[in-house]
Order: structure tokens, then sequence, then C-alpha cells
């Protein structure tokens, strides 16, 4: 495992020392939770001002729209952040051989007596390690805003930190997706001639798998935590499935 | 001892063929130099040595298979964010190196070359000349017993082109088998026990035995554009 970890770290180095690599997590999930964050305070304020005399919260309109507008705020949350943070990691990992290529350091990495399966994964998780850091954390931070406003902590029932599903699908699943949508999106990168080829077919792969591994996530996430231990053990089945066919694709002649 | 043997080696990139019917064998304790024009298959050749091409017409056998290869490039291929003693680390340590030796080792190489105080600066602010040092440097950390170099002195200076050759001078002399692909026909004539000439295959290989002085490269130049007219 020390190639792994190796390869893993320098990706890591090289991106700490770039600062967009770093800032493109940390903002976009900041504006994201930022938002939903702010909706729910909102919300919240509305619900504790409402007078009982209102027309409209007599006849209960104000109170469906108001829970549906919670509802949607917790979902949405939800699903942009899984989805957001498959994008991210799928974008670093589709980047990380091609950036290889770029530099010329393809050719010495490729030289090292290391297994196919150790250069994709080391460069895998040292890809992904930063967006899945700090998405997990500003994430866990909006949903304990969205946990404490009275409105989307009623209408988010099994989206939110106060069911174990959360933190099933926070911990297990979506870290296994992010990694399962990235060693595809590696393989593609890597077997791209250039950029812009590596990040249409980047874009391809992650378009779909992001829509479809955030709705899965998010769906399965209101069943409860066994339901999203089983979507977490296709993802994590899936990674492996990936980066064993990566490994036997790329060893025939990744150097071009 | 011969490292490398080829026989009747061809790659092919879809229709185009790059090189075709390569007999050659690469021995230890020399430096062979590939010559020819753009395009000729010198760095194919060199990758296929390397093992990081494979062909698609013949065989290639090493004597020893897990035979330590060094490479340089006409791009240096070091991490720019990161300093010439990480960019050491990084790779030796793939080779299994302890990072105590490689700073031992990568010291004495480029301090020799007085360019010690890159090690701890980062590879984006060093010029052309310091990133081709530390990559060279990078390759004798391994102690290779095979050492590639594809137009290792491309818009170097003398000075770094001459520490470059006289580097691989010496690691032949050490009994590394040295390949060197190059445009550089006076370079060749300098460093070189055998030259090959290299278009599309080898259409000449020859010795130079004896002392290093003209008229040699007269008659390098001659054999070049008698095979490449």
């Amino acid at each position: 495992m020390r190639p792994v970890w190796r390869i893993a770290r320098r990706e890591w180095m090289e991106q700490v020392r770039q600062p967009g690599a770093l800032l493109a997590p940390i903002l976009t999930f900041l504006v994201i939770d930022g938002v939903v964050a702010a909706v729910a305070l909102l919300l919240g304020q509305i619900t504790a001002t409402a007078s009982p005399d209102d027309l409209l919260a007599r006849l209960g309109v104000q109170a469906t729209v108001l829970t549906g507008a919670a509802s949607l705020v917790v979902h949405t949350h939800a699903f942009l952040g899984f989805s957001q943070l498959i994008g991210l990691c799928a974008v670093n990992a589709g980047h990380a051989v091609l950036h290889d290529r770029q530099l010329g350091t393809l050719s010495f990495l490729l030289l090292a007596p290391l297994r196919r399966w150790e250069f994709l994964c080391g460069k895998l998780l040292g890809s992904t390690a930063i967006p899945l850091i700090a998405g997990s954390v500003l994430n866990l931070a909006g949903a304990l805003v969205l946990a404490t406003s009275a409105p989307t902590a009623a209408a988010g029932a099994g989206l939110l930190p106060t069911e174990p599903a959360w933190w099933v699908a926070w911990a297990l699943g979506c870290p296994a997706w992010c990694l399962l949508v990235s060693a595809v999106a590696t393989v593609v990168g890597a077997l791209s001639r250039d950029v812009r080829s590596a990040q249409q077919a980047v874009w391809f792969v992650l378009l779909f798998s992001a829509v479809f591994a955030s709705t899965l996530l998010t769906a399965q996430m209101a069943a409860g935590p066994w339901a999203e231990l089983a979507v977490a053990g296709v993802g994590a089945g899936g990674t492996i499935v990936a980066i064993a066919t990566g490994a036997a694709v790329l060893s025939r002649d990744l150097w071009r | 001892m011969i490292e490398v043997v080829l026989r009747a080696v061809g790659r092919s990139y879809g229709n185009r063929s790059a090189i075709a019917g390569v007999d050659l064998e690469v021995r230890t304790g020399e430096v062979l130099a590939l010559i020819g024009p753009n395009g000729g298959g010198k760095s194919t050749l060199l990758l296929i040595i390397a093992g990081l091409v494979t062909p698609t017409a013949g065989v290639v056998t090493r004597t020893r298979s897990d035979a330590r290869i060094g490479l340089i490039t006409a791009e240096p291929g070091l991490y720019p964010s990161l300093t010439g003693r990480e960019n050491l680390r990084f790779f030796a340590g793939l080779h299994g190196l302890d990072p105590l030796e490689v700073d031992r080792r990568a010291t004495v190489l480029l301090g020799g070359w007085n360019v010690a105080d890159a090690l701890d600066r980062r590879v984006a602010g060093l010029s052309s000349g310091t990133r081709q040092k530390i990559s060279l440097a990078r390759a004798l950390i391994l102690s290779p017993q095979i050492l590639l170099l594809d137009e290792p002195t491309a818009n170097l200076d003398p000075e770094a082109t001459g520490a470059i050759h006289q580097a691989l001078r010496t690691a032949a002399d050490a009994g590394t088998a040295v390949v060197l692909a190059t445009h550089d026909l006076h370079a060749a004539e300098q460093v070189a026990d055998r030259v090959a000439v290299v278009a599309g295959g080898i259409r000449r290989i020859e010795a130079l035995g004896g002392p290093r002085h003209p008229p040699l490269p007269t008659r390098l130049h001659t054999w070049y554009h008698e095979a490449v007219p």
C-alpha cells in the first residue's frame, strides 16, 4: 500500500499548494450551504412570527406553503450536496492522469515498479480527498442548521443528521459513490489524448452518474439506514470493479 | 554484458509505421547514441527499450527483468509546485529508496553541478537548465542499470549540456548501459561508443573507436547524410 499512499500524498500536496483547487470545493459548499441555511432560518422566522389571526394561516394555506418550501429546501440541500460533491471529485480525478501526461511526469511514474491498480488508487484517493473533506464538513454544518430550524426539521424527517440514515449516507454512501464515479472518470481521463476530449468524456460520465447517484442517495435516506447501507455497498463494489477494469485497460499501453 | 536485445522490432501507430525491423543490442558500460531526423523513430525506439511502448512486431528481451531504468527527456517532467527535494523523494520513493538516502545522493549530485540550493526551491521558479539537472539527478539517484536519454540537452546552455554529457559518460564508465537519442552529432561523437542512425529503422550502426578528435565529426556527418539523404 505504500506506493498508493505516496501517490495520494503527492496529489494532495499539489492541490493544497494550488489555491484554485482548494477554494473551488470550499466556495461551492459555502454557497450551497449558506443559501440553504439562510432560507431555513427565514422559514423559521416566518413560522415563529405568523399571527394566529392571519387569514391564510386559518385557511391552512400558509402551513401548506411553508411545509412545501421547507421540504423543498431539505431535499434540494441533500441532492445538491451529493451531486456537487460527486461532480467535484470526478472532475479532479478525471484530470489526475492527464495532468501527469501534460507535465511529462507520466513516463517517470510508469517506469516505477508500480502496479496499475496502485497507480489508479493513489490518484483516486489523492484527487478526491480535499473535495470529500471540505464537502462533508460544510454539508454537515448546513444540515445542522436545517435540523435546528423548526419548519425544515419537521419537513425533512429522515434527511437530516437527527436520523442514522443521514450519517450512513454521508459517511459511507456518498464517499463510495464519489469514488466509483471518480474511478471511471480517472480511467476515462487517462485514456483521453487531450484536455478537451477528457473534459467532454468526464462530463458525459459525471452528468448522468451524479444525477443518478444523488437521486438514489437522497431517496434511500427516507427508507432508513439499511437501505442506505445497501446503496453504499453497491458504490463500494462498483469502485472495486471500476479500478480492476481500469487497471486492466490501462496496462496495455498507457503511454502514447 | 548485454542488457536489452531487440529482434525485428517494429511499432506502428494505425497505418503509420514509426520503426520496423530493428535489431539492436544495448550493452553494459556503453553509450549508444541514436541519431536521425525528426519522426525517424528515435523516441519510439527509446520508449520500447524502456518498456513504456509495446512493440507491434518483434521481441524485446531484457537480461534482468527487474533492471532499474533511468529516463531523461527534453521536458524535465517534474511537478512545478513541489520543491526539487520533494520531487526527488517522491520519484525515488516509488522505487523504494529511503528519503534520507535520496537527500544524501541528491546533495552530492546537485552540489557537484553547483545547484544544491534548487533542492529547497519550488521547481516552478527554477531555470530550464536547473530543472534538467534535477531530472538527471532523479535518474542517477536510482543507480540505474539502464539510462535512457531523449534529447536531454535540447534548449540547454553549453554549461548544462556539458554537465549532462559528463554525467552520462561517468555512468557508462561505472557500468550503466546508456542510450542517448539526439540530433546533436557533435554530442554523439563526444560521448558515444556506438552510433546508430535511426530513420524508420536502423539504417546504419558504427562503433566509434580510438581517440575522440577530428576528423570523426566529418565521418559522422558523412555517415548521417549517406543514411538520411
